[in-house]
């Protein structure tokens, strides 16, 4: 090429700065210390870097790695950003644990006064435990703590304790303590996943990063903590407009109210993973004068719901304004939501435990709300009586407005795919006429355990002409019934998920090429397994459900929770 | 529709469209500035690019003109093709950073002067992954560097960073 120096190296240092940031930033910290030491020119470079990424496994093989960059960041004034990874082993000693995160406080105590974004993953397998002394320590996590109040323009802390229960068991008191140091904090993330990504995950890093980045934001926007109990003297920030509680470790013992009371901007609430006593339910309604501006709201509350009585209503009708999306472990359980209008909810999402809850979606749906246009079902099934699909399709009477139905039926076995077709001439039995504007109708197949043998729609080979029970094509002839009856007069989208073509021996992707079976449609999906699916669910409900469509219901109740008890949902 | 001309620093020239112009925003400036000092004239546009070599900006317009024409596609197509089509520009992409370190570091300076963005992430992911992984030797060794810290400007660098290696 032209213009050739001969000397690459020496003419990379010429390089922009601008060009020279985007080089260091996609390096980890270990890149940018061999850089730093291969000549003067790099080692140059090293030192504009601001952004820090490092990551280290306990027991530290190569010792004093942490004290390495400690020491690396003594003298740097311009890192704005910092993460850290800190995986420990099982059986690492105790001593050895406390001093490697004594280290990381170090660390970041460096760079506090010029650190902006600050990220800290800590995986332990054990407990943070001193079994010579039976005693936990939780001094290493509060030098942390004391380190990152330091770092007063900090704008977004992420971290991630795992599930050292020595280090913190509730984050309630921690997190008072950060909100009230750290003026400029706009997000806070405080989880406890021990392995891989933390679920549930509301929001994505990018969405995480957008709020954190806003210059004209004040006060904390964002708060998401795992494991947060209630107690009485911690009131969140007024400030809040995005609020994320998973509690795995706590039963919902206090109203939230409490903690919400000042949160007037609220716009999302996920209260999730909760679990509660068979007998009582959580009572939500100290919420609703906070949720007046609540755009989302997840509510997930694990309860034995066979022990408990008919929900009573509240006596007053509420309203939730503002409400667009709404997703509902078990609408039983939350009595209080029976008895509100949402005049613009367009989004549902919501876990039949059995269709004999039907009659809860009945009772809510009654309320009135207007505008919902969207609603994921998410239900599991063995064989059902056909009495009891009717009281599904009777219950959706109600929703005039709604325009897509999405029905996500978890089984164990082949059976219930058999049934669909079944569930489909129930709502022609019924003679139902309200689901006018119903033009899309996706039905998902999921199953139950991971290592459940995967069920599918067949297609292909002889299965069409037979319109064997389970397979495409008879689901498309129960829809067609339905269309031509007037039943869903507007149905034009189908999709179904996953399907197997048993000629071919292999997965079905794409389009239903067949117009003459099926002349009311204009778009029909036979989605393979792991297909990516639609980006519909892009419009406010984030990561929670995502583009992966197909597993869109699913995944938002499942996400909710810490396990299921399937013997008690079948 | 006007013809531009993009002219390197050693005279030659490359007709280029609108549409991949329109990636370089150093280009699109001029040539915004162009249009309204010239008014309607549909005379082709030359932009004269001192700093630019003829065969960097011979690459530089390739990865425009693909860019184009996969922006072009990923439009037009539905999203169930989208994920082969990213798989194609990944492909492709790899395919184009083949380049020694000299074409590379050219590639950096000519993105970045022009405007590329997204030419300028490209290059400089793939200058990023030649030191990944790598030991102080073996980055020198990369770049056809000769150690230039004596041991006390290194161990001055131990000291102040004090990073010890392993």
């Amino acid at each position: 090429m032209n213009g050739s120096t001969g000397r690459p190296g020496h003419a990379l240092q010429q390089l922009p700065d601008e060009a020279v940031q985007l080089i260091l930033e996609r390096l980890n910290f270990r890149d940018l210390k061999a850089l730093s030491l291969s000549c003067k020119g790099f080692a140059a470079w090293s030192k504009m870097a601001t952004r820090i990424q490092a990551s280290f496994h306990i027991p530290d093989t190569e010792r004093g790695s942490i004290r390495e960059l400690a020491r690396f960041l003594e003298g740097a004034h311009c890192v704005t950003r910092l993460g850290i990874e800190m995986e420990a082993e099982d059986g690492v000693p105790y001593l050895e644990m406390q001093q490697s995160i004594q280290e990381l406080a170090c660390a970041v105590r460096h760079c506090a006064p010029s650190l902006r974004i600050l990220r800290l993953r800590l995986f332990q397998t054990t407990s943070f435990r001193d079994y010579e002394t039976d005693a936990f320590h939780p001094d290493g996590l509060h030098s942390l703590l004391v380190s990152i109040c330091k770092c007063t323009h900090l704008r977004m802390l992420y971290i991630n304790t795992g599930l050292i229960s020595g280090l913190c068991t509730d984050t309630g008191d921690a997190v008072s303590m950060l909100c009230a140091k750290l003026p400029h904090l706009l997000v806070l993330q405080w989880r406890m996943a021990m392995y891989g990504p933390e679920r549930p995950n509301h929001f994505s890093t990018a969405f995480v990063l957008n709020v954190a980045s806003n210059p004209t934001l004040q006060g904390l926007q964002l708060l998401q903590v795992d494991n947060f109990t209630f107690q009485d003297h911690v009131a969140l920030p007024a400030s809040l407009r995005y609020v994320a509680i998973y509690n795995e470790a706590f039963e919902l013992l206090r109203p939230i109210g409490a903690l919400l009371k000042v949160c007037r901007n609220l716009e999302e609430l996920y209260l999730t993973g909760y679990q509660c006593c068979d007998t009582q339910r959580p009572d939500m309604s100290t919420v609703w004068p906070t949720a007046q501006t609540l755009r989302i709201l997840v509510l997930d509350v694990l309860q034995d719901i066979k022990t408990l009585a008919f929900p009573a209503c509240a006596k007053d009708e509420q309203t939730l304004p503002n409400l667009q999306i709404l997703a509902v472990r078990h609408l039983c359980t939350v009595g209080h939501l029976l008895n509100v209008r949402c005049p613009d909810l367009h989004t549902m999402v919501l876990f039949l435990a059995s269709l004999e809850h039907t009659k809860f979606l009945e009772l809510f749906l009654r309320q009135g709300h207007g505008k919902l246009a969207s609603l994921q079902v998410l239900f599991y099934t063995r064989s059902r009586r056909k009495e009891q699909y009717s009281q599904f399709w009777s219950a959706l009477r109600p929703a005039q407005s709604l325009q897509k139905l999405q029905l996500v039926i978890s089984a164990t076995q082949a059976e219930p795919v058999k049934e669909v077709g079944q569930l489909l001439d129930a709502a022609y039995d019924l003679g139902l006429q309200s689901l006018k504007h119903l033009s899309e109708i996706a039905i998902y197949i999921d199953s139950i355990f991971t290592e459940s043998p995967p069920v599918h729609f067949l297609t292909g080979g002889d299965l069409r002409a037979k319109d064997a029970p389970g397979s495409a094509q008879q689901v498309v002839s129960a829809l067609g019934k339905l269309v031509t009856a007037g039943v869903l007069p507007a149905l034009r989208k189908v999709c179904l998920y996953p399907c197997w073509d048993v000629a071919a021996g292999c997965s079905r992707d794409g389009q239903l090429p067949s117009p003459a079976a099926v002349p009311y449609l204009e778009c029909m999906a036979l989605h393979s397994p792991g297909d990516r699916t639609g980006g519909e669910w892009g419009n406010g409900l984030r990561s929670m459900v995502g583009s992966d469509d197909a597993k869109a219901a699913m995944r938002a109740i499942e996400s909710l929770s810490v396990s299921y008890d399937v013997e008690e949902l079948m | 529709m006007r013809n531009i001309v993009l002219r390197a620093n050693d005279g030659a020239d490359h007709v280029i469209s609108v549409a991949a112009a329109s990636l370089c925003k150093t280009v699109a400036s001029l040539l915004q500035d162009l249009e309204a000092s010239k008014g309607e004239d549909t005379d082709p546009l030359i932009v004269p690019l001192p700093n630019v070599c003829n065969c960097t900006l011979q690459k530089v317009l390739g990865f425009c003109e693909q860019q184009r024409a996969f922006d072009e596609l990923c439009t037009a197509s539905p999203a169930a093709q989208q994920a082969d089509l990213t798989r194609q520009i990944q492909a492709w992409q790899m395919e184009y950073m083949q380049v020694s370190t000299d074409e590379l570091y050219h590639l950096v300076m000519a993105a970045h002067y022009l405007n590329v963005p997204r030419l300028l992430d490209l290059c400089t992911d793939a200058m990023a992954e030649r030191i990944r992984g790598k030991s102080p030797a073996q980055v020198r060794e990369c770049f056809g560097l000769k150690p230039s810290l004596s041991p006390e400007e290194e161990e001055e660098i131990r000291r102040s960073n004090l990073w010890a290696l392993n």
